[in-house]
């Protein structure tokens, strides 16, 4: 009895909740804002738009790091707020954040970091001063990122660096990188990694623009020539870079898939139902089409329940595993299916290629608007989602161990 | 040169000569494909059939007289294969004879070889398995580790290998072997054989598919003694001639005998159950969204077939050479996955019956081509490997 009452009690503060986090979106998440989020083909937020967000959360609301520990702006919000917070972002279509600074360094420097460091850090990450890039993967290593080469040479009280690091997201516009860099070659390769901690306008560090194919500038390769940094750039130990990353990869609680590709999938069922295509017909009354919506939203349902029994799993204590994996292959590969159904929809629009016209400052309109204009570059560059955060052939040999028990 | 007139009354001949005398319906399950060979009732019947066709003149029709083809023009042999596939006739049983051994003996084996292997991969007297991948080595074939010593004049082969089709029943083995381990690349180290399979020391244990079929076996060599005579070319050329005999299974070199090792299922034949399966009552081949998606099947089917009947014209292929060739494997698989699963998806319930239930539609072939098709995108290079060869050679992207 008395458990059903506490239940009941849940359920209204969090009913109280959902209607806090509504009122604030539906105040301070500006039309511009809303549409900048829109005109987004690529994984996150430009960061003009997603500083700018991120400042207005800090401000209205103190929510713009939520998940970090009270003591350095978190909101100590149980699991299902956190949920909750999340998903209603994602159904007002609000600038998805980059997760650089908030979700990877921001948490590895509260685990590992000195006194300094975090005092250092972590309030202008908060605050949006400083823009983060990840300096992980490496042309010749990607999914087999232990095998790093860029080097870091020990010379007084300063690391030498000298190597590449590629695909660092929003490199253009960072002022910060974390890296791991290769200070030990003798022993096991995850032996010798460390965590470094520094500056991206540092001398002798060039960021070269890699242009994907829908025009967008989303990812660099970074170049490192003798690049000094000061030893206390080192993120726990030296050598001990690799427990860092291990650390990252664990806590990291998973993105949720489901809400954000309904909110996609309604974009498209709405084009569908009003555009007419150069017959007058309209793909929404098109048997097959539908056909295909519905395959596409029974699996999203399915992929929501899937979700929602992880969530309960994390709840209780239970450990998610390999599960993770699994998420990550469904959400992508239903990421892309509902890009494809979207360039479907949009037919003739897809065929101008116009990333000038998607820059939120931009002056000229996209030919088409929503989705129309994104549907395309969306497509293109949601290819590199099962490849990106460990590729779903990686992921797959992950489960197949873990959880079938293969070699 | 080609008479067109020859070419004429012999293709006519053919016709006539598979629908006289193509073995009418068995009372045992046929296997579709030469990997499935599986009871000895399949084995010698086949065999049986192989030797037939052979003897008409119809198998190998365009290989060397001298070694015991029919010294014609390919035309010829193209012609009597169209027909067999026409007829439905069943499969040739030696396929790794006739589609990677003999072509490659053609190419580059010695006279000596020729003349003692050809005869025997036609007639079907002498069957062929392959020796390449081993337990821990599938995809990185070049790190192949079962062992060939040289002794006197014999090697000594110890190790093991899987996944040999018609293992049991199999003359010989084109072998894959390591002779150097100390080469200075591993593909150095491999030498290629033309392995005895039923000499002391080699063993074979069948292993049954999650169809409940068998057809592949594990080999096992143990101090296994073959004559140095088997080693075909050079030691250390092992990993060139593989390489060349993957190409022929491929397509993407031709040489192959002739004749189908495959019965695929015909996309036409999904119409045929769309017809007798039920939904809600009514043939499921009324119902709206079958009939879209048996459109999407047909023109896929279609698109596949033409694609294949282009890659023959060079002039068609000029932009993108060997593309088609290089996609077909990872294509068509993908297809005849979907293909199948759609075929489950329309027999409801009744999907749940499988072969030898007196109520499986069609004998629960769908059913069992569904589970099998999951083998086809791993063999014979995995859809993943596909993707890779398709990435560096045609779009030359950087090596993986």
């Amino acid at each position: 009895m008395l458990g059903a009452i506490k239940r009941e009690r849940e359920m209204q503060d969090l009913e109280l909740f959902t209607q806090e986090v509504r009122d604030f979106l539906a105040e301070h998440l500006t039309p511009e804002l809303r549409r900048a989020g829109e005109l987004c083909a690529g994984i996150y937020a430009e960061k003009p738009v997603g500083i700018a967000w991120q400042r207005i959360l800090d401000q209205e609301k103190g929510w713009a790091v939520p998940a970090w520990p009270e003591a350095w702006g978190g909101t100590g919000w149980s699991l299902e707020q956190h949920a909750i917070f999340q998903r209603e972002m994602t159904l007002a279509n609000a600038p998805v954040l980059a997760p650089n600074a908030i979700g990877m360094v921001g948490p590895a420097i509260l685990a590992y970091g000195t006194e300094a460091q975090k005092n250092h850090y972590l309030p202008r990450i908060r605050s949006g001063e400083d823009y983060w890039a990840q300096g992980y993967s490496e042309p010749g290593s990607g999914s087999d990122l232990a095998s790093l080469q860029c080097k870091a040479e020990r010379d007084g009280d300063e690391y030498v660096i000298h190597g590449t690091k590629i695909w660092t997201t929003h490199a253009q516009w960072s002022n910060k990188i974390f890296c791991l860099v290769r200070t030990d070659n003798s022993g096991k390769p995850q032996h010798g990694i460390t965590f470094l901690l520094f500056d991206l306008n540092l001398p002798g560090i060039e960021v070269r623009p890699l242009i994907s194919i829908s025009g967008d500038h989303e990812f660099n390769q970074v170049f490192f020539e003798n690049v000094r940094v000061p030893v206390s750039a080192v993120l726990g130990q030296e050598n001990d870079g690799w427990t860092v990353a291990k650390y990252l990869l664990q806590h990291e609680r998973g993105s949720s898939y489901a809400p954000g590709l309904q909110v996609r999938l309604q974009r498209v069922r709405d084009f569908a139902a009003s555009e007419r295509d150069g017959s007058g017909a309209r793909l929404g009354e098109d048997p097959d089409f539908c056909r295909k919506l519905a395959a596409a939203e029974i699996e999203l349902m399915a992929m929501q329940a899937f979700e929602d029994k992880i969530f309960s799993a994390v709840k209780s204590g239970e450990p998610v595993g390999a599960l993770s994996s699994a998420v990550k292959i469904r959400g992508t590969e239903l990421r892309q299916r509902v890009t494809e159904l979207a360039v479907e929809a949009v037919g003739f629009y897809g065929l101008p290629y116009q990333p000038e016209a998607r820059r939120p400052e931009a002056n000229v309109a996209p030919l088409g608007s929503g989705l129309a204009a994104t549907a395309m570059p969306q497509y293109l560059n949601d290819r590199a989602a099962s490849i990106y955060a460990g590729s779903n052939e990686i992921q797959r040999n992950i489960m197949s161990k873990a959880l079938l028990g293969l070699a | 040169m080609l008479d067109a007139k020859d070419l004429d009354a012999f293709t006519q001949d053919a016709k006539n000569w598979f629908q006289e005398n193509a073995p009418k319906q068995t009372d045992f399950m046929l296997p579709l494909t030469f990997m499935e060979v599986g009871t000895d009732e399949q084995f010698h019947f086949l065999r049986d059939w192989q030797n037939k066709v052979y003897e008409a003149g119809y198998l190998g029709a365009h290989w060397p007289k001298e070694y015991g083809g029919g010294g014609l023009d390919k035309a010829f042999q193209d012609a009597a294969t169209r027909a067999m596939a026409v007829e439905r006739t069943p499969i040739m049983l030696n396929a790794i004879g006739l589609n990677w051994t003999g072509p490659l003996l053609l190419d580059r084996g010695s006279e000596a070889e020729k003349k003692k292997y050809i005869r025997g991969i036609l007639s079907a007297e002498e069957i062929w398995c392959q020796g390449f991948s081993e337990p821990d080595h599938g995809s990185d074939l070049g790190n192949a580790q079962t062992r060939a010593v040289r002794d006197g004049d014999e090697y000594v082969i110890n190790g093991s290998k899987i996944w040999t089709t018609q293992g049991n029943y199999a003359d010989h083995m084109i072998l894959l072997a390591r002779t150097n381990p100390e080469a200075e690349s591993k593909y150095k180290g491999l030498s290629f054989f033309l392995a005895p399979m039923k000499a002391e020391g080699i063993q074979t244990v069948p292993i049954r598919k999650l169809t409940g079929e068998y057809g592949f076996t594990q080999t096992f060599f143990d101090d296994a003694r073959i004559s140095a005579d088997c080693l075909m070319g050079k030691e250390g050329e092992g990993w060139l001639i593989a390489m060349q005999t993957l190409e022929y299974e491929r397509g993407a070199r031709s040489g192959q005998a002739g004749g189908h090792v495959m019965m695929l299922s015909d996309p036409n034949d999904i119409i045929a159950l769309a017809r007798s399966a039920q939904l809600n009552g009514k043939p499921a081949i009324e119902d709206q969204a079958v009939r879209e998606e048996l459109v999407h099947l047909m023109t896929e089917a279609r698109a596949l077939g033409l694609a294949s009947r282009r890659d023959k014209l060079q002039p068609l292929t000029q932009d993108r050479p060997m593309s088609l060739a290089l996609g077909s494997k990872l294509s068509s698989t993908d297809f005849y996955q979907r293909l199948n699963a759609f075929a489950i998806t329309l027999q409801g319930t009744r999907a749940a019956y499988y072969v030898g239930d007196e109520s499986a539609h069609d004998n629960g072939i769908w059913q069992r081509g569904y589970l099998n098709s999951f083998s086809a995108t791993i063999g014979g290079g995995t859809s993943q490997i596909q993707r890779n060869i398709i990435g560096e050679h045609v779009l030359g992207l950087p090596k993986s």
